[in-house]
């Protein structure tokens, strides 16, 4: 996700392939309903100045046959994409769409999809001189030409992901970038309006800026482990450092910055636990 | 000489102007200042309050308005060890993002009354952070007569991180005449040019109006050493906030990450909010001097500790790739660093203030390395100063 939104930046540190080529973001996670089937396709980039949209769907390993059916519904009716509102800024009629699955794994060695007109991109770390490489697999091609063209894209040495703008999923490779988002939101909560108890769906609010738009599914997926965030969090006592440095009437200069020194080290023990726990996988482990 | 209590703008600039044309006279006869002959001072300060809050907020200032946003605040600095002093300062609030106080108190009270306000935590108030480039711009507004140099790794990091890494833990110099820019050569030629963090810089600045004699600080502190026009001063003032504003204003408009909501109609033909969008870039800043301990690096920076007073909790994303997620305390806005040897990312959120950018990025400069720089896409648009190397 973030690589993808990342491409359509002008960020000095990766490139900016897709917004040179006019695509911008221009929907995270829609759901749409589309001659009465639903998708939801975890990205849509759109051109305006080509009249294309690029739809994606992110996937480690499990596809649905329905699923492939629904979306080829789409790209062949992308008018639908305008006429639900998916699709910003452009005539519905002169719309054209591509769909591709997304993976850091190689989704062709998995599946056929050879009766879908899919591209797959697969996302490699450390391919020769590169440090990260993003390629068309498979025998289909994007629809647009140049988009098409622009594939492989490497990103060298020196520049790499961003990783704010979709800060975690419901995945488990994610699990430490919840961490930190998390406690980030409980000290966000505490300062503006004390600390206890924390309700975890504010909380997650706090912690990710598309909270709101979610799917119920994912939502509850990431509701679990809020909750189990909080249980380990309070087992640790951070909730005691938490109350040292919240938001209540005595003066400013009461909360010292050793008070969030023993937090931030109380913190840094709690990650280091789940790392450990969880064997988390970097980057550059895909 | 006009009475000290003015009871209007024009009433107080007479006597501003008495006091910098005093001090012009002392300093041009005898070289120093008379005993309790002070300078005019004008810290800048950025808010996000009005000012009748000042009072809600700080139990030992009062304020008393003199004119249309001008006001008079006393602020009483008295401890158990001292007796009760009060110091005065005028404060100009005509301008809602960025005041001026004034005051013509000792330099030392007055800086360190400023720095009580500002640096409570979320007091509303800031300093303004002048980036280097900044500074080397107002070289250019008037006749550069001598600059300070103060960089101070020691107050970020610790003893051992810069046994390790850093060949300066703190560096200071003082200079005034035309030798100054000669020597700053000649240190940036002798491949220390990223120790070189200018803390002040002073011109001689003629204009229409008149001339004045000023030293700007990097945080936004103008002390006036002398001059015939007090307007030469407050055009001065004018001529800095705006500078500042426009690299704010290009912050904000480009550097911040917002999720605007999209909304989307369903068969049955209901609007409903679903999906988001994004927009804005991450700000990058690039390093000459590069980092070798990225975690070390980030854990001082968000220690908590003045005056930075950032919190933060990190984690690697790879090997050589470091991400802290934090809070500036001083305004509460939340903040994603990425931290790689050579350059780091900052992210804020679509509400935060473009302050946040400069000081973090200002206080890089100072603690680190003087060279850093924006990157290319992250300059400010339509300032006329760039941020970039």
């Amino acid at each position: 996700m973030n690589a993808w939104i990342g491409l359509c930046q002008l960020d000095d540190r990766f490139p900016d392939t897709l917004a040179k080529l006019g695509y911008t973001v221009d929907i995270i996670e829609p759901g749409i309903t589309i001659q009465g089937d639903y998708i939801q396709p975890d990205l849509i980039l759109t051109a305006h100045r080509r009249k294309h949209s690029l739809l994606l769907d992110f996937k480690s390993y499990r596809l649905k046959n329905h699923q492939n059916e629904r979306y080829e519904t789409a790209v062949q009716n992308p008018d639908q994409l305008v006429l639900r509102g998916a699709v910003q800024g452009v005539p519905p009629e002169e719309l054209s769409a591509d769909f591709s699955y997304s993976s850091f794994g190689d989704l062709t060695d998995m599946y056929d999809l050879t009766e879908f007109d899919f591209t797959t991109v697969q996302f490699e770390a450390h391919v020769g001189e590169a440090n990260l490489r993003i390629e068309i697999v498979g025998s289909e091609r994007f629809g647009e030409p140049d988009l098409d063209d622009a594939f492989p894209i490497e990103v060298p040495h020196g520049k790499d992901i961003p990783t704010d703008y979709y800060p975690f999923d419901a995945e488990d490779e994610d699990r430490t970038q919840f961490c930190i988002y998390m406690l980030n939101a409980a000290i966000q909560l505490a300062g503006e309006s004390g600390s206890d108890p924390f309700n975890v769906d504010e909380l997650l609010a706090e912690a990710h800026k598309l909270w709101g738009s979610m799917s119920e599914e994912k939502k509850k997926e990431l509701r679990t482990w809020g909750e189990k965030f909080l249980d380990k969090y309070n087992q640790k006592g951070l909730d005691e450092h938490l109350r040292k440095v919240q938001k209540d009437d005595k003066p400013a200069w009461f909360h010292k910055s050793s008070s969030f020194q023993a937090l931030r080290n109380k913190a840094d023990e709690f990650i280091n636990d789940l790392e450990e726990d969880l064997g988390q996988k970097k980057l550059g482990d895909f | 000489m006009p009475p000290l209590n003015p009871t209007d703008r024009r009433e107080l600039y007479e006597h501003f102007q008495h006091v910098i044309e005093g001090t012009y006279d002392q300093l041009l006869e005898d070289q120093e200042l008379n005993y309790k002959q002070n300078m005019l001072k004008s810290f800048l300060v950025e808010t996000n309050i009005e000012p009748t809050l000042l009072e809600e907020r700080f139990d030992h200032l009062t304020l008393e308005e003199l004119d249309y946003s001008l006001f008079e605040v006393l602020i009483d600095t008295s401890s158990e060890e001292d007796d009760e002093d009060l110091l005065t300062f005028y404060l100009d609030s005509q301008n809602e993002r960025f005041w001026t106080f004034y005051s013509i108190e000792k330099s030392r009270l007055a800086k360190d009354a400023m720095e009580d306000l500002i640096m409570a935590e979320r007091s509303g108030l800031d300093y303004l952070w002048f980036p280097a480039q900044l500074q080397r711009y107002f070289t250019k507004l008037g006749e550069f007569q001598g600059a300070g140099i103060n960089y101070d790794a020691e107050d970020v990091f610790s003893e051992e991180y810069i046994d390790e890494y850093l060949p300066f833990g703190e560096l200071s110099i003082q200079s005034s005449g035309q030798g100054t820019s000669w020597l700053l050569d000649a240190l940036s030629e002798a491949d220390l040019k990223r120790f070189m963090s200018l803390s002040s810089v002073k011109i001689r600045r003629e204009v229409e109006e008149g001339v004045v004699i000023e030293r700007i600080d990097n945080n936004g502190r103008i002390t006036t050493r002398g001059g015939d026009n007090i307007q030469a001063h407050l055009s001065f003032v004018e001529t800095i906030r705006e500078l500042y504003a426009d690299l704010i204003r290009g912050i904000e408009k480009e550097g911040r990450i917002g999720y605007p909501i999209r909304e989307i109609e369903s068969e049955e033909g209901e609007r409903h909010s679903s999906g988001q969008s994004v927009e804005g870039t991450p700000i990058v800043i690039n390093l000459v001097n590069s980092v070798d301990d990225l975690k070390e690096f980030a854990d001082s920076f968000t220690s908590a500790t003045k005056p930075l007073r950032l919190w933060g909790v990190g984690t690697w994303l790879a090997d050589d790739y470091y991400k802290i997620r934090g809070t500036d305390l001083h305004n509460n806005d939340s903040f994603t660093l990425e931290i790689k040897r050579d350059w780091i990312r900052l992210y804020l959120p679509d509400d935060a203030c473009g302050n946040t950018a400069l000081r973090i990025f200002s206080n890089i400069q100072r603690y680190y390395d003087a060279e850093a720089s924006f990157g290319e896409r992250s300059d400010p648009e339509n300032s006329e100063v760039g941020l970039t190397a």
